[in-house]
């Protein structure tokens, strides 16, 4: 098979250029090559170079362990690749956490979806008090106090 | 567009306000029990948890293939004044334990007629919709399947019949049907019509001890008068079977005039009651319908001499 590259131009008009494999974990991709012509540049406004240079480095070591699966060593490999994604994750501050699931959205490549969603409850939410959520993910909290103690009542179940 | 972007980066105390769709998504990946927690972060989450959508996904996710077994445990203590009502939602899965979801909890007023245990058990397999296992005590006066549709159970008890959340615990109790007064005997079905998002109880009432169902009637979930509306249908008749709602239809199974029995379709949009074919006699013993891969299906138990 003839390897043929894509090239992606990131919002702030950063190039990169990548084998088509990677670029196709993304399902929001092939609708942008068929739109356009297939050897231009593909433009992502919604992306920015660095959470795009994430997003390539993700789908790198992604197609790799896919195409090298196969054999007796398979399940070693998801193992890895879990610690793999577990330190991606890790390394990155809630900014980055945050503009990463929007490009997964946006790219719709829905494993790395599924990881910064789930990222996401399990750091930022789970086991949160309702006050730290607000302070984590800046929600204004828009209930009165009486609204407050009243729905905290009606789900006392769930505090204990 | 990077600007947002940027604005984040020098924000770092914050974040960026995440798109409700993106919520979802993110609580939806919680353990069950967290969720109920969050209706109070703000009035925004507390909409998409109570959310049709998020009623529908949870507590699978949309993204999740794991089944769950959704499990419901009624427990009633009879008092002097009144009776307390007290279901229990569980979760369980293969790989995590058994947790329990919600609590829904209601006094009901002692009626004599009524004073009666009922008792429910219901497994759902939440991803296929598939009724998986049911179990209901038959009431003197009337008896009810619990039918999970789309997020929601039904339940019943006594002349009451109750619809909860069993993600949030949130529930509402139907109004009595339009009924002349006697005991009544009264059996109902649970359905959810996809193209209007509407969910619907099909209830059929009769005098104690008469034959077939005589009065058939509707009640719309959240529509406005909170009332049930009489429906016409042809052919009187008794339901043998759960509900099975499968594409904007309910279909149960049922005897219907001249001891045959047949298969009825109650179409939730047009609210037509119908039968929708006549099944062989050899079926007569037949009183589950499940969802088989989309597909209507009648298990049967049949004797293996060994």
């Amino acid at each position: 098979m003839s390897k043929k590259n894509i090239v992606l131009k990131s919002s702030n008009g950063i190039i990169f250029e990548v084998e088509e494999a990677v670029a196709l974990q993304s399902e929001t991709i092939p609708y942008m090559i068929e739109d356009d012509c297939a050897n231009d540049t593909i433009p992502l406004a919604n992306v920015t170079g660095d959470i795009l240079a994430l997003v390539i480095e993700y789908c790198k070591k992604h197609v790799v362990v896919a195409d090298g699966d196969g054999g007796g060593s398979s399940s070693s490999s998801q193992e890895d690749l879990k610690n793999w994604d577990a330190q991606f994750m890790n390394d990155l501050d809630q900014s980055k956490i945050f503009n990463l699931l929007l490009a997964a959205d946006f790219l719709n490549i829905k494993t790395l979806f599924d990881l910064t969603c789930q990222f996401v409850a399990d750091t930022m939410i789970k086991g949160k008090s309702v006050e730290e959520v607000r302070r984590t993910l800046n929600i204004e909290k828009d209930y009165t106090s009486e609204e407050e103690a009243k729905a905290r009542q009606e789900n006392e179940w769930a505090f204990k | 567009m990077g600007r947002r972007v940027k604005k984040t980066k020098s924000n770092n105390s914050g974040a960026d306000q995440i798109p409700e769709d993106l919520v979802m998504e993110i609580v939806g990946r919680l353990p069950v029990k967290t969720v109920a927690r969050f209706l109070l972060v703000s009035k925004s989450w507390a909409r998409i948890i109570r959310s049709r959508e998020f009623i529908v996904s949870f507590p699978l996710g949309s993204c999740s293939s794991q089944p769950r077994l959704l499990v419901a445990y009624v427990d009633i203590t009879l008092g002097m004044q009144s009776q307390d009502w007290e279901c229990r939602f569980f979760s369980s899965s293969y790989s995590s334990s058994t947790s329990l979801l919600s609590r829904v909890a209601h006094s009901f007023p002692i009626d004599l007629s009524t004073q009666k245990y009922h008792c429910g058990f219901a497994q759902v397999n939440r991803r296929t919709g598939t009724y998986v296992s049911g179990n209901y005590r038959r009431h003197e006066l009337e008896y009810y399947y619990s039918h999970y549709v789309n997020g929601l159970i039904s339940l019943g008890y006594g002349q009451e019949q109750i619809i909860c959340n069993p993600s949030t615990g949130h529930f509402t109790i139907l109004p009595k049907v339009v009924e002349a007064t006697g005991l009544l005997a009264k059996s109902s079905f649970f359905g959810y019509e996809p193209v209007n998002g509407e969910y619907k109880v099909l209830c059929m009432t009769k005098k104690r001890g008469d034959g077939p169902y005589q009065k058939y009637q509707v009640f719309t979930l959240g529509a406005e008068p909170k009332s049930w509306r009489m429906i016409d249908s042809s052919i009187p008749h008794s339901p043998l079977s759960n509900g099975l709602c499968l594409d904007g239809a309910v279909y149960y199974i049922a005897s219907t005039p001249l001891g045959q029995t047949s298969l009825m379709r109650f179409d939730l949009r047009s609210e037509e009651l119908d039968r929708f074919t006549s099944l062989p006699s050899d079926l007569q013993a037949a009183d589950t319908l499940i969802n088989y891969e989309g597909k209507i299906a009648i298990p049967l138990r049949s004797r293996i001499d060994m």
